[in-house]
């Protein structure tokens, strides 16, 4: 077998504030391969590459072995490590704009794989490896400065510089996330044609099944699964593993099933096996025994009991059977209809046509998705259909009756303010007031003037408790702040506010983009009963796979423009 | 905005945002010291008491008869609308002519401007010492993060921040020049004796300036730039010089730009204190003798160079910051 | 109401081990630095409040058979050039110059708030109008403006709140038009008009509260440059008159015989060097609290 050139052994770090992030890692990275590393926010993923380079703050304690190419990394002097960065091993980041300095041209950012290492570019070097990725006039492009530059290119330049010293090794931290879907595929594959083994960190499963070797799927700090793509993704064999696969959106498959509990906290030791206490198939001793990594997989019930036929985690599974669309109580009434609506913004002397056309009209009980790449327009479509804006042409009729029209700035329609239509959105801690209770968010619509009945403070705490319930959260505080709560959490308690409303329309932008995937599965159930139960619902995003599984009919938008 | 739809631009070309702004921002300054001067000119309508009886006075008429207010009344074009006698006053301060001082009889603008040469004096040597000051503690603070040096110097900028000039001055007088005989309260405003209130005029600026330095480096030591710069390979330094230092020097330049003007406050004060022959030692005698003119001009200057300051802050960033040249926010 | 509960897994609902405490003064004192302002400023506002009642002596009492006494176990700070006891106007002083401050900035944060929250609500031409006034305001060191206020309205306690007002409150109002700006996006308040809240209600429930807390923290940042300010003005003889004891006017008068009686100086020094510190200590804290990330 060949040497590899990057090789973990055991390695542990543990942060100053106490944080347990990487407990007990191994693996190796062979040349030329790419060996993704997935798992959820706070999983300790980001963490295990960054410690490859030595770029972890001087207080975090590294135990174990790291092997860069001949180097032990654990140890070494920061000089040692320097030495290594650019030439034996490169860094490709999350979002090309903050990778890049600002303040100076793209050129320069390449240029600095030089610079670092006291050298001189070769002569038009630079802007024949740009033009080799496939950037058009890259010698005049390079000139310009990376707020000039669209994302898919700058990450693309940012592996040029990366690759700059034919490296080992590149590590890639989350490098299509702040990418479009299409932009995403060519830049993988440009991270690919540098020849360098890949690290790819990343929490998109499927940018993973495309363009990985190998995946080690990461919990708590840990590897549970280790194996090639092909395998670990369509046979997954530990519980965890499986979990978040059925949480995936999948164009073919149904609705997603959510994962139960969270995961432990990193700063308190753990016993046993760290998802054993959300785990269906646990057994005593997976709470006291710590798993080893057998076989690539870290689970020995599983290994034990062989490969089960079917997969149960207890009845719940049976319960969480997607709805079939024909359950829907659907009705021919049109809760909301655009015609031809289009929106422009002044921006200083040039104006700005944020969307150029638009007609739809969504049923009662109909899920309806729009997708597009970002910049495209479908947040503004949104924000017109709610009423939230007015349209520059064009009109949105509520309810049958005309709402808003191009040229009239006010809203023609009462009903768009009753609580008619309510908004979810992308941002859950920052769509509740900081400041208020939960039980004071989810009620307030409840205190809207044209509300016949005057609720006293205990009455609105007992309707709060209800619809908590209706969302899933039980044994919630109900004096809680958002900040005291999880993301997924937030975003429940924004589902009841909209709810509580009793609105004919929901409108969500981005429901679940903030959330992880086995959270976001519960809310894409949250939705669909709530459409189920009557409400039209119109979503936005960028997923398409969420937006087949979760909506009866999905809309492109483009430029403005709404295909149907 | 995506690539393709930009044409080529030539180098004239692409240095045509830049004059944009600039002119954009001249036009700005221009019209907010429209703005001034109607603020300054309203403050003699706003002074208690007739100003014709005030001017009388002023020039030694004890008992100013009615026939005499009158006719000054009328020679001063006091009873005109106020608009009117805007726009005069506007007319003359445009040309140069800030009206004549009360007490000497002379015009303002020859007044202070006999004695500009020693307050740009003072204030310049203070600007330069609050500079170098801030750039080497927030520098130091910033490279020695949470180490010694960071802490010592936490804790001097936090002293110094809590050290108006006026007490910084007080100060240096009871210990320095009273207790040693160093330096001298009664000066001419030779270049020689500047350095003792320049520094107590430069001391809590340039703390505040450290510690915004300091903050603002570090922010950018956090930076996704300066972690990639850092596994490009490059050392510590250059990555503090060459990525903190330009992107820290943004919000540092807008401070300095709101520090200037209480820097122009700030020399009035110590020159009083160090009987400093500038403007604003001169400023207060003529509070005392109710020399209103005097002030406006003084307000005037100190307004015109707080302008000005700011534009060359603005431009400065403009030159740093190629996100400003197209109309972007930093 | 859904008449068919939504059958989910349980949610674990766990509560951080150990959350931050909820209210703003126990995650203050938890500050270090916080806590040595707090103490200072607790220390100042007792003196303010009780200093006149602990004074030994009438502080504007002459004795000219004690003129310019060195400390001594009778006059602890020694005495002026009128004979008064130094450490009795000390006391005395403190809530002239801390009670100044306090109101100059409470009017200024009763305007500011008034001003910018009518300008950001508003918009067009009442908020360029605003805006614009704003702009030359702030185009004119405020230091400058008040000294050339004062300097022509005459010395004296009301001109020099009146000075320090005008010129100071400009800031207030851009900060709370800009956060009332952006607060008519935010999601929670999009949501609240959609359900049918009136604008008056979203005002008072959702925009003030952070708007006030907003500019509390600047009131707290700018308490220190305030009564530097206050003394300063005072010590140029722009403000409190005498025989009256404030800090700034004691200042100015023991800067007279400083070769004579270097000891009068330290007196009022002192007390406004630590109210400055106090209260620049404090801001920062606030500051910290309130916005973390900021500064770290």
């Amino acid at each position: 077998m060949m040497q590899p050139v990057l090789q973990y052994d055991q390695v542990h770090v543990q942060y100053a504030n106490g944080t347990h992030a990487v407990r007990g890692v191994s693996f190796s990275l062979y040349p030329g391969e790419c060996l993704a590393l997935v798992g959820e926010s706070g999983c300790g993923k980001t963490t295990m590459a960054r410690v490859a380079l030595g770029l972890l703050p001087p207080s975090a304690q590294i135990e174990g072995s790291i092997r860069l190419g001949d180097t032990e990394i654990v140890g070494a002097s920061a000089e040692t490590i320097r030495r290594l960065r650019g030439l034996v091993a490169g860094l490709v980041a999350q979002n090309p704009f903050e990778a890049c300095n600002p303040l100076d041209p793209v050129a320069d950012h390449v240029a600095e794989a030089w610079h670092a290492h006291d050298q001189t570019p070769p002569r038009g070097l630079i802007g024949t490896a740009l033009g080799q990725l496939g950037i058009a006039g890259a010698l005049h492009q390079m000139r310009r400065y990376p707020h000039q530059w669209s994302g898919g290119m700058l990450q693309r330049a940012t592996i040029a510089a990366a690759a700059a010293h034919q490296p080992l090794v590149m590590i890639a931290d989350e490098p299509t996330s702040a990418l479009d879907a299409d932009r995403a595929d060519a830049t993988l594959a440009a991270l690919r044609e540098t020849g360098a083994a890949v690290l790819l960190v990343s929490h998109d499963i499927g940018v993973v099944a495309r363009h990985a070797d190998r995946v080690a799927v990461c919990y708590a700090g840990r590897i549970v699964e280790i194996g090639p793509c092909a395998e670990v993704l369509t046979q997954p064999r530990h519980p965890y593993t499986r979990g978040l696969l059925a949480a995936t959106p999948h164009a073919s498959a149904g609705l997603p099933i959510p994962l139960a509990g969270t995961p432990p906290k990193l700063n308190e030791p753990i016993a046993g096996c760290a998802f054993a206490p959300r785990c269906a198939f646990a057994v005593p001793t997976c709470r006291t025994d710590d798993p080893p990594l057998v076989d690539g997989v870290a689970c020995p019930v599983l290994n034990a009991a062989g490969e089960p036929k079917a997969l149960h985690r207890g009845d719940e599974i049976l319960e969480m059977q997607p709805f079939p669309p024909f359950w829907r109580k659907r009705a021919a009434a049109v809760v909301v209809e655009a015609r031809k609506v289009a929106k422009r913004y002044d921006r200083g002397a040039r104006a700005v046509a944020a969307v150029q056309t638009a007609s739809l009209a969504v049923q009662h009980g109909e899920i309806v998705g729009i997708s597009g790449p970002s910049g495209c327009g479908k947040s503004t479509l949104l924000r017109l259909l709610a009423t939230i804006e007015i349209p520059s042409a064009g009109e949105v009729w509520l309810d049958g009756a005309l709402a808003s029209r191009g040229g009239t700035p006010h809203l023609l329609n009462p009903l768009a303010r009753t609580g008619f239509v309510m908004p979810i959105f992308q941002d859950p801690l920052g769509s509740l007031d900081a400041r208020w209770p939960i039980w004071q968010s989810i009620t307030e619509p409840l205190t809207a003037p044209h509300r016949a009945r005057r609720l006293s403070i205990p009455q609105r705490r007992v309707i709060a408790r209800e619809w908590l319930e209706s969302v899933g959260l039980d044994h919630i505080d109900l004096d809680a702040r958002p900040h005291e709560l999880s993301v997924g959490q937030c975003q429940r308690v924004a589902i009841a506010r909209a709810l509580t409303a009793e609105p004919r329309l929901i409108i969500a932008d981005e429901p679940t983009s903030a959330l992880d995937a086995s959270v976001a599965a519960a809310i894409l159930h949250l939705l669909a009963t709530t459409a189920h139960n009557g409400t039209a619902m119109v979503v936005v995003s960028h997923d398409r796979p969420l937006l087949t599984v979760l909506c009866d009919r999905v809309l492109t938008m483009d430029d403005g423009v709404l295909l149907s | 905005m995506s690539i393709s739809t930009l044409p080529t631009r030539s180098p004239l070309m692409s240095a045509l945002p830049l004059v944009r702004a600039l002119v954009g921002r001249l036009l700005q300054a221009l019209l907010t010291l429209l703005g001034i001067s109607v603020i300054i000119w309203a403050l003699l309508p706003l002074a208690p008491g007739d100003p014709a009886q005030r001017l009388l006075q002023a020039r030694g008429v004890q008992d100013p008869t009615p026939l005499q207010v009158a006719a000054l009344r009328t020679e001063l074009a006091l009873d005109r609308p106020l608009p009117v006698q805007y726009a005069e006053w506007l007319g003359r301060a445009v040309r140069g002519d800030l009206s004549l001082s009360y007490q000497t009889g002379r015009p303002v603008l020859e007044e202070l401007g006999k004695r500009l040469p020693a307050t740009l004096l003072l204030a310049g040597t203070a600007l330069v010492l609050s500079l170098l000051i801030a750039l080497i503690g927030g520098l130091l603070g910033a490279a020695y993060h949470e180490r010694w040096p960071d802490q010592l110097i936490r804790l001097l900028s936090q002293v110094g921040v809590s050290l108006p000039a006026f007490l910084a001055g007080l100060l240096a007088l009871r210990y320095i020049v009273v207790e040693f005989n160093i330096g001298r309260v009664l000066s001419g405003g030779q270049w020689q004796y500047v350095l003792l209130p320049a520094l107590c005029l430069a001391i809590s600026r340039a703390a505040d300036w450290a510690q915004l330095l300091r903050a603002s480096l570090l922010e950018a030591l956090g930076a996704n730039y300066t972690l990639v710069a850092s596994a490009r390979g490059a050392t510590k330094l250059r990555v503090l010089w060459r990525y903190a230092l330009p992107n820290a020097a943004l919000p540092f330049l807008t401070a300095i730009g709101v520090g200037i003007g209480g820097l122009i406050g700030g020399s009035a004060i110590i020159e009083a204190i160090f009987t400093w022959p500038g403007i604003g030692s001169y400023v207060f005698a003529a509070i005392a003798a109710r020399d209103f003119p005097v002030v406006q001009g003084f307000v005037l200057l100190a307004g015109l160079s707080y302008i000005t300051a700011s534009l060359c802050v603005d431009l400065v960033a403009l030159l740093v910051d190629p996100r400003l040249r197209d109309g972007g926010h930093a | 109401m859904t008449s068919e509960p939504i059958t989910q897994p349980p949610i674990n609902v766990t509560r951080r081990l150990n959350p931050p405490p909820r209210s703003l003064s126990a995650r203050l004192v938890r500050h270090p630095e916080a806590r040595f302002g707090l103490v200072c400023a607790l220390l100042l506002v007792g003196l303010a409040l009780f200093g006149p009642l602990l004074a030994p002596y009438d502080p504007n009492q002459p004795d000219f058979r004690a003129k310019l006494e060195a400390p001594s176990t009778e006059h602890w700070l020694g005495t002026d050039q009128s004979g008064r006891d130094q450490f009795s106007r000390v006391l005395d002083g403190g809530q002239r110059t801390l009670g100044t401050a306090l109101l100059v900035l409470s009017c200024i944060f009763g305007i500011g708030l008034v001003i910018g929250t009518i300008a950001g609500m508003s918009g067009g031409i009442v908020d360029i109008v605003l805006m614009r006034l704003v702009d030359i305001l702030m185009a004119l060191p405020s230091i400058v403006l008040a000294i050339a206020i004062v300097g022509v309205l005459g010395p004296g306690f009301e001109n020099l709140v009146l000075a320090l007002v005008i010129s100071w409150w400009a800031y207030y109002a851009r900060m709370a038009r800009s956060y009332v700006l952006n607060a008519r996006q935010r999601p929670d308040i999009i949501a609240a008009r959609l359900a049918g809240i009136g604008w008056g209600r979203i005002m008072v429930g959702h925009v003030l509260p952070g708007v006030a807390s907003q500019l509390l923290i600047i009131v707290t940042l700018d308490l220190g440059s305030m009564i530097a300010a206050i003394a300063g003005l005072s010590f140029l003889g722009l403000g409190v008159q005498p025989p009256a004891a404030e800090w700034g006017a004691m200042l100015s008068e023991s800067r007279l015989y400083v070769t004579l009686a270097p000891w009068l100086l330290l007196g009022p020094l002192v007390p406004i060097f630590g109210a400055v510190l106090a209260a620049n200590l404090l801001g920062n804290a606030l500051r910290d609290t309130l916005d973390p990330g900021v500064n770290r």
